[in-house]
């Protein structure tokens, strides 16, 4: 039998500031939060425009920030035997440093697993530690991987968490690979829609066996009750035009949501028939990523897509690049939770390819009992995590 | 032919559970490994005990995208060697790839280029991530499992097996690909490798690029006895059993660094595989020490018989 994992506490911090009232006051109002980034000089690139906020924090303050209000929130104490499961590709502030020269710089925050290791060290947690770093996969891979350790009995408790902040190392790459807004605005599944803006995000999720949470009173945020990963055997960077593996990664997390689980024995074919109230999208805002992944949603759903209401929270927050599935998995829990739906700002001219109900006129009411975070990446990688009311 | 493994006493062995020992039940059903050496088994195994020369980069094939970083081309040569023949196109197979530093020649160029104010090159995104090489793969494969990259905090072969053992508990997955790849230091990760040394870190850069792959199953497939990775466990088993397998370790194929692990794991299934031991105990020098031990068994030491299959773990 499968164990039930639970989500029992989280932190996050995002451009519109640290923790839960800041995402609502941002995220939830449909505020796109784009202006010149400050943290480097922006003048050699195309675009200035960055989803960054004040001052320039040192990546690895933020992640412990978030993994403190993380563990706060779930009542765990310092010295648990938690795992922990980092999306983050390494602090690249601390290579451009390096090469100029920077002796104050420390190189070693560039090693992503230092950074998990450091995250481990500071709360004392006991479990393994691992950073994963398959680019905007990379957390939503922890959480898959914390979900797996749990379900299987490996574990009882995994922090995951995911960290990006706005620098100039990967805004060149992005900026070389034509991928940014020039203008500014991301417009996720519009007509119009020119490409991506980066932008600051860390979150940490706490995992937890249903027992585990049971048997020390803590509080259930919300139930992980299905995981996908796909491969699209496609392209190396450009995402399969039918959204094949988004739609198989869709499909598997459905198909899991009913297997052996001790809270939902119903088969694996009633889970997938049943239809999901709400999903975050991927939806960075390029041509190629948001009609794929429209094609995928149908594909995956069928004549239930187009009632399905779908929104991308990249038009207000940016890409979070390694962070984004740690982030989105924050935002979509607090959709579950708080009964309101983030709208996809930006969104005023359609698309004839990408036709689905997008959540694009503010925030939207609605009672969300099952719903689907999103998420895929260079190399033809897609994730599909659904969670579901405690 | 047994060269360069060393015979030490263990106390732990494939079919006895020690203390913190943690079983694995894991069917290898092909390994490669690509350093100084060279890109076949064979020349792995021939420098066991002959060391090779000037620590250098073998010569890769390259790979069509993929530019100045031989990360790529290593990759995607050991993953070859292990899928061609041996996987079904579609879901079944995941891809692991693990690596504590990365394409650190991508990342350093792209940064020395972005400090020097040059306009980068667009391949540098692509390549900038490990996810580029491996979608190559997929696609040459028809591979459309899970893939992941893991940044371990020292040895990679432990992780991966550890990963792989988890993701086979799904029943939809029933092959996974282990990949373990370090470069060279670069100016910055040397450095790096000294501070994270100076904190208790056992990870260290590699004498030379080197990659090196397992094919690992829940179950073995015909024709071939199977090799099993039956276990991890600690370091310290050195002393009071004499009925333990061989350990197998080498300094002549060079320093791998982290990969060294990895390297040895495929160079002990070649051994056992081609019935030239019939078990071996795989230490990875760089792992921490209570996780530092593979043990790889043929069906000699399992009673493994082609006709009633008993004695598999």
């Amino acid at each position: 039998m499968r164990r039930d994992v639970l989500v029992t506490g989280f932190g996050v911090h995002t451009v519109f500031g640290r923790g839960v009232e800041a995402l609502r006051r941002g995220v939830f109002a449909g505020t796109p939060a784009f202006a010149p980034a400050t943290r480097f000089d922006t003048r050699p690139y195309r675009t200035p425009f960055a989803a960054q906020g004040p001052g320039d924090p040192r990546l690895a303050e933020v992640l412990a920030d978030c993994a403190e209000d993380a563990l706060a929130a779930a009542g765990l104490a310092a010295g648990s035997a938690a795992d922990v499961l980092l999306g983050c590709a390494g602090d690249f502030t601390a290579v451009t440093r390096f090469w100029r020269g920077d002796r104050a710089a420390s190189p070693v925050d560039s090693v992503p697993a230092h950074l998990a290791e450091g995250l481990a060290a500071r709360f004392g947690l006991r479990g393994r530690h691992l950073a994963v770093t398959n680019a905007c996969v990379a957390s939503a891979h922890a959480i898959i991987q914390g979900c797996r350790l749990i379900a299987t009995g490996r574990a009882d408790t995994v922090l995951c968490a995911g960290a990006y902040l706005v620098e100039e190392e990967n805004f060149a790459k992005f900026d070389s690979g034509r991928a940014l807004a020039r203008d500014g605005a991301v417009r996720p599944f519009a007509a119009d829609r020119t490409g991506l803006l980066l932008g600051d995000g860390v979150a940490a999720l706490v995992l937890e066996s249903a027992e585990h949470a049971r048997a020390r009173g803590a509080r259930p945020l919300a139930r992980i009750t299905g995981w996908g990963a796909s491969s699209d055997a496609h392209h190396i960077a450009k995402p399969h035009p039918d959204g094949a593996g988004m739609a198989a990664a869709i499909r598997q997390a459905l198909r899991g949501a009913g297997r052996d689980s001790a809270a939902d024995p119903g088969g694996a074919a009633d889970a997938e028939a049943r239809p999901v109230d709400y999903v975050n999208a991927h939806g960075t805002g390029t041509p190629a990523n948001d009609s794929a992944e429209t094609r995928g949603l149908h594909a995956a759903f069928g004549a239930h897509a187009a009632a399905i209401p779908v929104s991308s929270t990249k038009s207000t927050t940016g890409h979070l690049l390694e962070a984004s599935g740690a982030v989105e998995a924050v935002i979509t829990l607090l959709a579950l939770t708080d009964g309101v739906l983030p709208p996809t700002a930006g969104h005023t001219t359609p698309d004839p390819a990408c036709d689905l109900d997008y959540v694009t006129a503010g925030p939207r009411p609605a009672p969300v009992r099952r719903a689907l975070s999103l998420n895929a990446a260079f190399g033809g990688m897609n994730t599909a995590i659904l969670l579901e009311r405690p | 032919m047994n060269p360069g493994a060393r015979t030490s006493p263990a106390t732990t062995r494939p079919d006895q559970p020690a203390s913190r020992r943690q079983a694995l039940r894991l069917a290898v059903l092909a390994s490669a490994a690509a350093g100084p050496w060279g890109t076949d088994q064979a020349d792995l195994l021939r420098h066991l005990d002959v060391p090779v020369g000037a620590a250098t980069t073998p010569d890769l094939p390259a790979v069509p995208g993929f530019v100045e970083s031989t990360f790529n081309p290593l990759v995607h040569e050991v993953a070859r060697q292990c899928l061609t023949g041996r996987v079904r196109a579609g879901a079944g197979t995941a891809v692991v790839l693990a690596s504590v530093m990365g394409d650190a020649t991508t990342t350093d160029l792209a940064s020395q280029l972005l400090v020097a104010g040059q306009v980068h090159n667009p391949l540098l995104f692509m390549q900038a991530t490990a996810n580029a090489v491996l979608g190559f793969v997929s696609r040459e494969f028809g591979i459309t499992g899970p893939m992941s990259v893991l940044s371990p905090p020292d040895g990679l072969a432990v992780p991966l097996l550890l990963t792989a053992d988890l993701l086979l508990a799904d029943p939809e997955l029933d092959r996974v690909l282990l990949l373990g790849v370090e470069l060279a230091g670069t100016k910055r990760t040397e450095h790096a490798y000294r501070r994270l040394a100076e904190q208790g870190g056992r990870a260290h850069p590699p004498a030379a690029d080197v990659a090196a792959a397992v094919l690992v199953a829940r179950e073995p497939v015909q024709p071939g006895p199977p090799v099993w990775i039956t276990g991890v466990g600690p370091a310290a088993v050195a002393a009071a059993d004499p009925a333990a397998p061989p350990h197998l370790t080498t300094d002549h194929v060079g320093r791998c660094g982290s990969a060294q692990g990895l390297v040895q794991l495929a160079a002990a299934h070649a051994l056992v595989a081609g019935g030239h031991a019939d078990a071996l105990l795989v230490p990875d020098p760089a792992a921490r020490d209570e996780l530092a031990l593979i043990e790889l068994a043929g069906p000699a030491t399992l009673g493994w018989s082609t006709q009633d299959k008993e004695g598999t773990p």
